[in-house]
C-alpha cells in the first residue's frame, strides 16, 4: 500500500534507547478503503458512461447516417423527377403544339441576310397567320412525370377542339348548301328542273 | 488421509463444472455449430442487396435525352403473410389493420383498382408481384403502412421523353427489361453493365450494425450511347411524312434525312411508331425503323445509279443526244414511259429529267447485263448497310445470270429489284460525295461509366464511280429539279437535286397493288451536304398527284435552315432537255437499242 510508506512508523527506533514517552503523533489519515471502492467505482462507472456515450455516438451516426442517405435519396428522386417533366416539356413535338396553342405559324419563306451586301436571299416575308398546324406526333405515355401527364391532356383537348371545329364546319356547309338549295329558283314548284347532262361526263 | 473438501471447496468446484459445461456448449453452438445455428443467425442478419447497374441512356448527337432510367420499385407480397396485424402508427401508437382495410390502404397508395390489390394479396404464394415500376412517392406512401407481408424491390425503369419520337430507332424493353428492339436491342451489352451485390448484418429493428463485417461488390453501370439522330430534324421529317400519308392515306411512309459526307444518319422518320413507354399498345409493324427492315421495288430513282454508270463508264455526257422512240420494242418486251409522247431527240439530262423508262434503257443497255449488275452491287444494292439497327432487309438484287428477258432492262429504271429505303438514299450519298459511299451509321459515340468516349470505327468510304462522273450525274439530277418533273422539290435560295421514283407495289396476293411513290435529293449542289429521301407506300388516289416531292422540300429546306447552311450563290448548268432537230428519224421502237452516238470528249467529261 503505497500510503503506508509513507506514513512514519512509530517502532522505528525501537533498538535504541528509550526515548521518553511523548505523544504518539496522530496517525496521518490513512485513506480510507471507502475511497478506492468508489474510485474504482467512479472509474468504472465512468469508463461505462463513455462506453455509452460512444455507443449511442455511434448510434446516433447510424440514424443520422440513414436520415442522410434518405434525405439524399429523396432529393436525387425529386431531381429525377423534375428532370422528367423538363424531359415531357421540351420533346420537340409537345414544344411545336404550345407554339401552336401560343399562335405561332412554321416560317414560310426564311431569307438569309449576306452581311457583307445586306441583301436577303431569297426575298423572305413575315409570315402569315395560317390554321394551326395539326401535331401528328404525340407526346409521350411516359409514367410518373406530371407534365407529360399535363402535355398528354393538352394533347387529348386539342385533338377534341379540332373534331369539333371540323364538324362545325362541315355543319356550316351543308347549311350553306340547304341554304342555296332553297334559294334556287324552282318556278313556283317544290322540286328542281332535272338539270341536263353535260357533255363528256 | 482423506481430509473432507471444505464446502466452499465444493462450491467452487461444482461452480466451476457448470461453467466449464457452460463453456463448452458455448464453444459447442459458437465454435464447432453442428447445427448450423450461428451461421443461421448469421444468414439472419445478413442482407444481400443486389446493386442493379444503372442502364446507360440514349441521347441524340445533341445530348437531348431519348432514354434514360429512373430508379422505381417493384412491389412484391407474401401472400402466406396477409392476416391481421398490428402495425406501429407514426406517433408511436399502433393500430390494427385487417387484410381488407390494408387492399384498400395498398390501393390508395400505389393508384392501384381494389380489385387488382385483392388479386395479388389472395393466394398462397411466398412471393407474388402487386405491382410493378411504381415511383419512389407511390412507394414511400407505402412503406408508411408499415405493412410486415408487403416488400418493395428496387428495379429501375426506362423512360422515352421523346415517346414515339424515334421510338422504333430507340427501341424499347421488354417487361423483364430485356431489350426487343432498335439501339436498346443492338447496344444492349454496352448499355446494360454489370450488377453488383452488397452484404451487411441488420439488428432487429432493421438499422445496419456498423460494426458488423460488410462487403460490396460495385455495380459497373453501362455505358451511355450517343446516336447521330438530330431529334429536331427527326421531329420535323416526321411532321411532314405523317402529313403528307394523312392527305394520301398511305400505308406507310418514311423520310430518312443523312449528312452525305459522313454517311451519319440525322433522321429516321416514320409514319406511325412504338412509344417505347409503352411497347405492348405498339402495332408490330410499328416496332421497326420501315426505311431499314422494308425492302421495296425503288422505281425511278434507280435512274441515278444507271445515269451514274454510264457516265462514269464515259458512254454518254450529260448533254449526249439519244433519239427515244414512243416505247421501246425488245423481242416480246414492251418498255413504256410514264407519259405518251411521239419520238423525241433528247438529252441525257433529258432522259433523267422526265424520267424515261425508253431513254435510260437505251443508255442503260450499253452496259452488258454483268456491268449492270457490277454497277448496282458497287451502289451497295442487295447488301445490307449495317446500320446498328435490327432486322434490316438486304433486298433483291438476283444474279445477271438469272435475269429474264424483261428484268434485264428494267433493273435499269429500279423494277425487279428491291431495296431498303436507306439503300437507294445511300446511291445518292455516294454520288453526292464525289463518288464514294460510305455506308450509314447512327451511333456516334459511346461514353463509359468512366467517362472515356469511344468513337467507333467509321466505316470505309468506297469508291464508286469516279468523281467527274459523280460531277455529272450531279448536274444530270439538279436538272431533274430546275428543268424536268420535279419542280417543287425546289427550295428557295438554295441549288436542290434529286429524283423521284414511282413504283409498283406487289401485292400479298401477287402482283400488284398500289404504288411506292418517292423523291431523295441533296442539296446544296455547289457543294452537297444534305440528303432528304422520302417514301410513301401505297398513297390513294392517281399516280400523278401522289408524289412526295413537296415533302422533300418541306424537310430539306428545314434541314439546311436547321443547320444554318448559306444559300448558294452560284447557278447550276443548265442542259437542253430536247433537241428537237437533230432526231433521228430512222430509229424506231424495235431497234432504238443499236442506234448509236458520238462518243463524249474528254473536256465533256469534266461536267
Amino acid at each position: 500500500m503505497s500510503s503506508a510508506a509513507n506514513t512514519p512508523s512509530p517502532a522505528a527506533d525501537d533498538h535504541g534507547t528509550r526515548k521518553p514517552l511523548s505523544v504518539v503523533p496522530r496517525r496521518a489519515p490513512r485513506r480510507s478503503r471507502l475511497s478506492t471502492v468508489v474510485m474504482c467505482a467512479l472509474a468504472l462507472a465512468a469508463a461505462l458512461v463513455g462506453i455509452l456515450l460512444l455507443n449511442i455516438q455511434i448510434t446516433q451516426g447510424q440514424y443520422q447516417l440513414t436520415e442522410l442517405t434518405g434525405q439524399e435519396r429523396a432529393l436525387s428522386q425529386e431531381n429525377e423527377a423534375l428532370t422528367q417533366d423538363i424531359e415531357a416539356d421540351s420533346a420537340p413535338q409537345n414544344l411545336a403544339a404550345r407554339a401552336n396553342d401560343l399562335g405561332m405559324v412554321p416560317a414560310k419563306e426564311v431569307g438569309s441576310i449576306d452581311l457583307g451586301s445586306g441583301a436577303v436571299t431569297p426575298p423572305s416575308a413575315p409570315a402569315e397567320k395560317t390554321e394551326s398546324q395539326n401535331i401528328l406526333v404525340p407526346p409521350a405515355e411516359m409514367k410518373g412525370s406530371d407534365a407529360a401527364e399535363a402535355n398528354r391532356r393538352a394533347a387529348e383537348e386539342r385533338a377534341e377542339k379540332r373534331a369539333k371545329e371540323e364538324a362545325d364546319k362541315k355543319t356550316a356547309q351543308r347549311e350553306a348548301e340547304q341554304k342555296a338549295d332553297e334559294a334556287r329558283d324552282l318556278n313556283g314548284g317544290s322540286l328542281p328542273a332535272p338539270s341536263q347532262r353535260a357533255p363528256g361526263n | 488421509m482423506f481430509r473432507p473438501y471444505t464446502r466452499t471447496q465444493v462450491g467452487i468446484a461444482l461452480l466451476l463444472a457448470l461453467l466449464l459445461l457452460v463453456v463448452g456448449r458455448l464453444f459447442w453452438v459458437q465454435g464447432l455449430d453442428p447445427g448450423g445455428r450461428a451461421e443461421a443467425a448469421a444468414g439472419e442478419r445478413t442482407m444481400v442487396e443486389p446493386i442493379p447497374a444503372v442502364r446507360g441512356e440514349i441521347t441524340d448527337t445533341q445530348g437531348t435525352v431519348l432514354a434514360r432510367t429512373l430508379q422505381r420499385y417493384d412491389i412484391t407480397v407474401d401472400q402466406t403473410a396477409v392476416t391481421e396485424v398490428t402495425v406501429p402508427g407514426k406517433d408511436g401508437s399502433s393500430q390494427t389493420v385487417t387484410p381488407t382495410q390494408a387492399v384498400y390502404k395498398i390501393a390508395d397508395a400505389l393508384g392501384m383498382k381494389d380489385a387488382d390489390v385483392k388479386k395479388a394479396l389472395d393466394g398462397g404464394k411466398t412471393f407474388t408481384y402487386v405491382a410493378r415500376g411504381v415511383t419512389p412517392e407511390q412507394y414511400n406512401a407505402l412503406r408508411e403502412l408499415n405493412l410486415p407481408y408487403i416488400y418493395g424491390q428496387p428495379t429501375f425503369q426506362r423512360s422515352y421523353p421523346d415517346g414515339s419520337l424515334a421510338g422504333s430507332v430507340v427501341g424499347f424493353l421488354g417487361g423483364d427489361a430485356e431489350a426487343l428492339g432498335g439501339i436498346e436491342q443492338t447496344q444492349d451489352e454496352l448499355l446494360r453493365g454489370t450488377d453488383g451485390e452488397r452484404r451487411f448484418e441488420i439488428s432487429g429493428d432493421g438499422v445496419r450494425i456498423p460494426v458488423a463485417p460488410q462487403e460490396q461488390k460495385a455495380a459497373r453501370d453501362g455505358s451511355d450511347v450517343k446516336l447521330s439522330l438530330d431529334s429536331d430534324v427527326q421531329f420535323f421529317a416526321e411532321q411532314a411524312v405523317r402529313e403528307r400519308a394523312k392527305q394520301l392515306k398511305a400505308e406507310w411512309g418514311t423520310a430518312v434525312v443523312m449528312d452525305v459526307k459522313t454517311g451519319k444518319v440525322l433522321a429516321l422518320a416514320d409514319t406511325s411508331s412504338v412509344d417505347p413507354n409503352v411497347p405492348g399498345r405498339a402495332k408490330a409493324e410499328d416496332t421497326s425503323v420501315r426505311s431499314v427492315t422494308q425492302a421495296v421495288e425503288p422505281g425511278s430513282t434507280e435512274k441515278i445509279a444507271t445515269a451514274a454508270g454510264v457516265l462514269d463508264r464515259g458512254i454518254v455526257a450529260p448533254d449526249t443526244q439519244i433519239t427515244v422512240p414512243p416505247y421501246l420494242q425488245i423481242g416480246s418486251e414492251k418498255i413504256t414511259d410514264a407519259f405518251d409522247h411521239g419520238a423525241q431527240n433528247r438529252t441525257v439530262a433529258g432522259i433523267v429529267g422526265d424520267s424515261m423508262n425508253t431513254g435510260t434503257v437505251i443508255m442503260g443497255s450499253k452496259m452488258d447485263k454483268e456491268a449492270r449488275h457490277e454497277n448496282l452491287e458497287r451502289f451497295g444494292v442487295g447488301k445490307p448497310t449495317g446500320i446498328e439497327l435490327p432486322g434490316e432487309s438486304t433486298g433483291i438484287l438476283t444474279p445477271a445470270a438469272q435475269w429474264d428477258a424483261r428484268q434485264e432492262y428494267t433493273v435499269l429504271f429500279g423494277q425487279g429489284v428491291s431495296q431498303t429505303p436507306l439503300r437507294t438514299a445511300t446511291i445518292f450519298q455516294a454520288v453526292a460525295n464525289k463518288g464514294q459511299r460510305i455506308e450509314p451509321r447512327v451511333v456516334e459515340s459511346v461514353t463509359d461509366p468512366d467517362g472515356t468516349v469511344t468513337t467507333p470505327q467509321p466505316p470505309q468510304p468506297e469508291r464508286v464511280i469516279s468523281e467527274a462522273a459523280a460531277q455529272q450525274t450531279l448536274d444530270v439530277m439538279e436538272n431533274v429539279v430546275t428543268q424536268g418533273g420535279a419542280k417543287e422539290a425546289a427550295v428557295p435560295g438554295y441549288r436542290v437535286g434529286g429524283k423521284t421514283g414511282t413504283a409498283e407495289a406487289p401485292s400479298e396476293n401477287g402482283g400488284y397493288d398500289g404504288f411506292t411513290t418517292s423523291f431523295v435529293g441533296v442539296a446544296p449542289m455547289e457543294d452537297p451536304q444534305y440528303l432528304v429521301a422520302v417514301t410513301m407506300q401505297r398513297p390513294k388516289g392517281d399516280v400523278h398527284t401522289v408524289g412526295v416531292t413537296s415533302t422533300f422540300s418541306t424537310i430539306m429546306s428545314q434541314v439546311l435552315h436547321h443547320y444554318n447552311v448559306a444559300p448558294s450563290t452560284t447557278q447550276g448548268p443548265k442542259y437542253e432537255m430536247q433537241v428537237p432537230q437533230n432526231l433521228k428519224k430512222d430509229v424506231t421502237p424495235t431497234n432504238a437499242l443499236e442506234q448509236t452516238w458520238p462518243e463524249p470528249g474528254r473536256d465533256e467529261s469534266q461536267g
